[in-house]
């Protein structure tokens, strides 16, 4: 009963100030549409979440960069990339470029999945290790433009006309939408859903 | 009219309805306070004015146009130099017919972090001016949404990362550009961490509420 929903009242999305809700009442402070909670949050959450899903496919097994040498395309994966360096022996740069591209997208969408499911399930999982999970998660995200960023430096770089040239393959297109898609997710999500679960069993018990 | 009366709060990740906070003694102010639900941070009491921002964030947005447009690194390779900034390396992605990619890139790297700083100006300054202007509350609406896709540490970690990669093919020499967006990335972290927007907020004059 401890919550501002509970209570009849709404905090402003984006200016933070609790007011007593009404539907379709405006923020007195800054005139935004109050909302007791993100609207559809779960709902749009899962969308985004299964489109990342399908868009990983082709991000991690079609050539993110091709290396143009004499005519001669070499592609290159988001792993066979990962393998070129630790052979070269930057097994640092290695492990940063799996974790930014391969493990923090996969890691986020199957977390928020996970909360998502136990949401749903009304599993009895510590609200506290879950937003913990959550902040985690939402905030190891931006880390996923790496690679994005290393292949626009690496394209504009490497430019040497017939000799040499990188050119960003499919994937990277792929992989830009699952990293653009998990964000939005993370933006839609509204953690608070995790609390009411909690209050409304005390309700109903 | 403004807001004199202390105003109940809720925790932004819970919902969880906080009290007013009002300290008997003014030694008694805490400066930051976390959500006893869930250990969110409630809030940070401004450690800095409104014109402390303004000015830091004038600096970084003078900071944004060398980080932008001077080369980040000139490579020599098979004979010749190429010198590359921020800008044309997106720009070459966009020539390249990579539209989307190179829009993403160009709204995370340089547009976003552009836009945030310059709205947390134009908002430090009427939150210290005018704040009766219904811009401030749009600005400051503008500096939460754009902070999210300003990612000018993940830049710079991506510099360090294709600089590696580079350093073994070719003659590598850094420049200017580098050391103006190192200095971006710094300003823009501290605006970051003295930044309080309940504290803007609260300067917003409310009309009919009380
Ligand atoms: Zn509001
Ligand atoms: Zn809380």
């Amino acid at each position: 009963m401890e919550s501002a929903k509970n209570n009849g009242l709404a905090r402003c999305h984006e200016c933070g100030l609790v007011c007593r809700f009404q539907p379709n009442s405006q923020c007195p402070r800054c005139d935004a549409k109050l909302h007791l909670r993100q609207p559809h949050s779960i709902q749009k959450t899962w969308a985004y979440l299964i489109t990342a899903c399908i868009f990983l496919i082709p991000a991690n097994f079609m050539p993110i960069t091709l290396l143009v040498s004499q005519g001669k395309a070499t592609p290159d994966t988001i792993m066979s990339g990962v393998y070129a360096l630790i052979d070269e022996g930057s097994t640092g740069i290695a492990i940063i470029v799996f974790v930014a591209s391969i493990l923090v997208p996969l890691a986020k969408i199957v977390g928020i999945m996970i909360i998502l499911v136990s949401i749903h399930f009304r599993l009895k999982i510590s609200h506290k290790l879950r937003l913990l999970m959550f902040k985690f998660i939402d905030w190891i995200g931006r880390w996923s433009m790496l690679d994005l960023f290393v292949i626009s430096i690496m394209v504009a770089v490497i430019d040497k006309g017939q000799l040499l040239v990188i050119v960003p393959g499919p994937a990277a297109t792929a992989f830009a939408l699952v990293v653009l898609l998990t964000l939005l997710a993370a933006k839609n999500f509204d953690t608070r859903l995790m609390w009411d679960m909690e209050e409304d069993n005390d309700w109903t018990n | 009219m403004t807001m004199t009366k202390p105003q109940l709060s809720a925790c932004s990740h819970c919902d969880l309805l906080i009290a007013p906070y009002q300290p008997q003694r003014p030694q008694d102010i805490k400066h930051s306070a976390k959500c006893p639900r869930c250990g969110s941070h409630l809030y940070h009491k401004a450690q800095c004015q409104p014109s402390t921002i303004l000015a830091l964030s004038i600096t970084a947005l003078l900071l944004l146009i060398p980080a932008n447009t001077y080369p980040l690194l000139a490579m020599t390779m098979i004979g010749t130099t190429e010198k590359v900034s921020l800008i044309q390396a997106t720009v070459k992605l966009y020539q390249e017919g990579n539209f989307f990619i190179a829009l993403l890139i160009f709204i995370c790297s340089t547009l976003a972090p552009a836009m945030m700083l310059l709205s947390l100006a134009c908002a430090s300054y009427l939150s210290i001016f005018h704040t009766q202007s219904p811009r401030l509350k749009l600005f400051l609406k503008w500096v939460d949404h754009l902070s999210h896709w300003s990612m000018l540490e993940v830049y710079l970690v991506s510099f360090l990362v294709a600089l590696i990669k580079l350093v073994d093919i070719a003659d590598i020499e850094l420049g200017v550009g580098l050391i103006c967006f190192s200095l971006l990335m710094v300003t823009n972290s501290l605006i970051l961490t003295l930044f309080d927007p309940s504290d803007y907020w609260d300067r917003v004059t409310v009309n009919g509420i009380s």
